[in-house]
């Protein structure tokens, strides 16, 4: 007990330095979380001034509404396209460049150049590129007699190329996470595995990834989350179009909030993504966790 | 008694002292106002010197400068205003101002106006801006879609424009852009479209609907009936997009594509000289002279046959006072008052290259040329969108509409069912419609 009261006695001014962190968080972070939760279970519209609760018709409408189904197809589409994507080939880069050779810092500094850029101008520079009539690409392609290529005009190619862009945008984020835990791995193991006569496929398969398991899945599950949240990339490149071939929750999410200022709906489509993304990770994590390392 | 009387003069003298004294504070004390205005205007140099002349004549009126971003501000003023933060004056669009008044979130400006400042703006934008018979706003300025064209290549194609103030039919002019459309160097390609037409579902639809609505309206179309219901599902919204898709795949006058390009592409491709006419909004004429210098024409929007007057939808910004406090709301009519006034309504419309919405103003002559007499005409036959809080529903749905068709996707028939179906089906999920 007396130890007690003297760790508490001894801790306070670190709980006095980390209060300000945890006040912020709480005032930018948990209390819009738990309002939105509020607002979800209420009629609230900007239209109007009066709104009262009405219990889960938010949510009934939700799983009623065939648009959102739409929306959430379509998301669960570029999801596991980028997921695919970005795990695979951020593996493979890291793996790659994990290899002392000439060039590799270069190389590292020019696949995270992107990821430091704003969406904005990503976008921006994006939209200029695949211009259908004017754009580089195409310009590109038609000295070689191909194209034009309606890349951000048909709806069986917007999809595809938004998922390029975001993957050419975003592809620092896992290449780095799994990139660090390469190196974390000892080469000892490597030397041993290799005094035992395992060939590089066998290092690889019975070293490397078992042992960045753990963070392939947090790759896993930050990647998932940040593409079932997708909003800028689309909303900037096609807004949601051709018809509403690109259009994902998280585009729908907003439209119906701030466009259709229907804040209690928007709000219940709000945390149906955030169980859903829950969900995800549980999966993600039971699936892909270490029974035992060794 | 003697007493008595002199102690009563010094009370009367105090007692004026002090009114005069509060008087004078009074006087000398600043109205502050919070004025939320347009990030578009706010870098321009006709707005800053309106402003400076403003302070320089009002010393005892502060005022305080906070730009929004335009049409998606629209939540922000909402959430303002009911969290007891809403500016004293605003710039609205024009679409929000009959849901603001109903709401009661902005002032009537009838007891305010002088009946001569009243009497000089147009009676159209005075009845948008107006709610149960009260004036809740006044235009800054206003737009029109128009038909921009290039007086070069209609001369190469042997095509006369159609007289000024005068309008083609849909026939004359889907014609006109079968011979402007060409394929320049012969590689099988076309290099040179008829006519540029927008049909992105972008901005929830605005841009697309502000130039096609014309065709609509001209053939009579009305968007929402006298019960508030939609009543686009008509002879004139199947003719307007029949239209749309004849000029793509029946005459080949537009590209394919066009069902994803937004105003800035068709914008882009008439500067890049890939358009021979162009559906866009006349603040675009300026722009692309300058491209084209002494080539670019405006003509009336094409009616369904000789006779009709030829539509146009009208755009605008709206000044509004939003504060409850007597005190603030004179000194925000004075400051609007000013911001409308003839003298910088005429300096905003040279520099932005908009239309100003007061008689005395358009009268003058810098808006005398070509250009500002088809946009004038145009501007009688002009339509506004409704501000009902259906419309924004109606404008995305036909938007979809307009693009399945252009996309080959849909009929116009079947197109125009399911986007009725889907308004009134998300209207009533919205308790919009009952």
């Amino acid at each position: 007990m007396e130890r007690k009261s003297g760790s508490l006695k001894q801790g306070w001014p670190y709980i006095l330095m980390i209060l300000p962190t945890f006040l912020l968080l709480g005032l930018v972070t948990f209390y819009p979380a738990l309002y939105n939760i509020w607002l979800s279970f209420r009629n609230e519209s900007l239209r109007t001034t009066v709104s009262s609760f009405v219990g889960l018709a938010n949510y009934r409408r939700v799983l009623s509404d065939p648009f959102f189904w739409g929306a959430l197809g379509r998301t669960v589409i570029y999801m596991i396209a980028s997921l695919v994507l970005r795990v695979v080939l951020g593996l493979a880069l890291a793996l790659v460049l994990n290899i002392p050779q000439r060039g590799r810092s270069v190389a590292r500094t020019a696949i995270l150049l992107p990821w430091v850029l704003s969406e904005i101008i990503v976008t921006a520079m994006w939209l200029w590129i695949l211009d259908h009539r004017t754009g580089l690409l195409n310009g590109l392609l038609a000295t070689v007699k191909l194209g034009p290529y309606g890349w951000l005009v048909y709806p069986g190619m917007a999809m595809g190329t938004i998922v390029m862009v975001s993957l050419w945008k975003n592809l620092a984020f896992s290449f780095l996470l799994l990139f660090a835990a390469l190196q974390q791995i000892p080469l000892d193991l490597y030397d041993s595995g290799k005094i035992d006569g395992c060939s590089s496929g066998g290092l690889i398969r019975y070293i490397t990834l078992p042992l960045i398991r753990p963070t392939v899945t947090i790759v896993t599950i930050m990647v998932s989350i940040s593409a079932f949240g997708q909003f800028s990339l689309v909303y900037s490149l096609t807004g949601g179009g051709p018809l509403r071939s690109t259009e994902l929750v998280g585009l729908y999410m907003y439209q119906q909030a701030f466009n259709f200022l229907d804040i209690g709906y928007g709000a219940a489509i709000a945390m149906v993504i955030f169980l859903i993304n829950i969900a995800l990770s549980l999966v993600y994590y039971y699936a892909l966790r270490s029974e035992s390392l060794y | 008694m003697r007493s008595m009387y002199k102690s009563s003069l010094i009370a009367c003298i105090v007692l004026i002292s002090v009114l005069a004294s509060y008087s004078f504070a009074m006087a000398a004390k600043k109205v502050e106002l919070v004025v939320w205005d347009l990030q578009g205007y706010s870098d321009q140099q006709w707005y800053k010197n309106a402003n400076k002349a403003f302070m320089e004549k009002h010393p005892n009126i502060k005022l305080e400068f906070e730009p929004h971003e335009g049409v998606p501000a629209r939540p922000k003023f909402i959430s303002a205003v009911r969290t007891g933060n809403a500016p004293d004056v605003g710039i609205l669009n024009l679409y929000w101002v009959k849901d603001f008044a109903m709401n009661g979130w902005i002032q009537p400006l009838d007891p305010l106006i002088e009946p001569e400042t009243r009497a000089d703006f147009f009676d159209g934008f005075l009845d948008y801006a107006s709610y149960d018979g009260k004036l809740y706003g006044l235009f800054t300025e206003t737009g029109v879609a128009t038909v921009l064209y290039r007086k070069d290549l209609f001369a190469e194609a042997g095509i006369n424009p159609p007289k000024l103030l005068e309008a083609w039919d849909f026939e004359e002019f889907a014609e006109a852009a079968k011979k402007l459309t060409k394929d320049v160097d012969g590689d099988g390609k076309i290099d040179i479209w008829g006519i540029g037409i927008s049909g992105s579902r972008t901005g929830g639809g605005g841009p697309t609907t502000f130039t096609q609505f014309p065709f609509f309206w001209a053939l009579g179309g009305e968007l929402i009936d006298e019960d508030g219901w939609p009543a686009f599902n008509s002879e004139a919204g199947l003719a307007s997009l029949q239209l749309y898709h004849d000029l793509v795949y029946k005459h080949g006058v537009s590209p394919r594509e066009s069902y994803s390009y937004t105003w800035d592409d068709i914008a882009r491709g008439f500067s890049a000289g890939q358009y021979a006419m162009a559906l866009l909004h006349n603040t675009h004429a300026p722009n692309m002279d300058k491209q084209f210098p002494g080539q670019v024409g405006a003509m009336l929007y094409p009616v369904p046959e000789h006779g009709i007057t030829s539509a146009t939808t009208a755009g605008g910004w709206i000044y509004s006072i939003l504060t409850d406090d007597p005190a603030k709301q004179q000194a925000a009519w004075e400051y609007v008052s000013w911001m409308l006034s003839p003298e910088v309504m005429k300096s905003m419309c040279a520099d932005i290259g908009g239309l100003p919405t007061r008689r005395s103003v358009f009268d003058d002559t810098m808006f005398a040329s070509d250009w500002n007499q088809v946009f004038g005409r145009q501007l009688e036959g002009a339509h506004m969108k409704p501000g009902d809080p259906i419309f924004p529903l109606i404008q995305d749905e036909f938007a979809v509409a307009i693009q399945e068709v252009m996309m080959n996707q849909k009929d116009p028939a079947t197109a125009l069912d399911d986007a009725e179906r889907n308004v009134v089906q998300r209207a009533k999920a919205t308790d919009i419609l009952k």
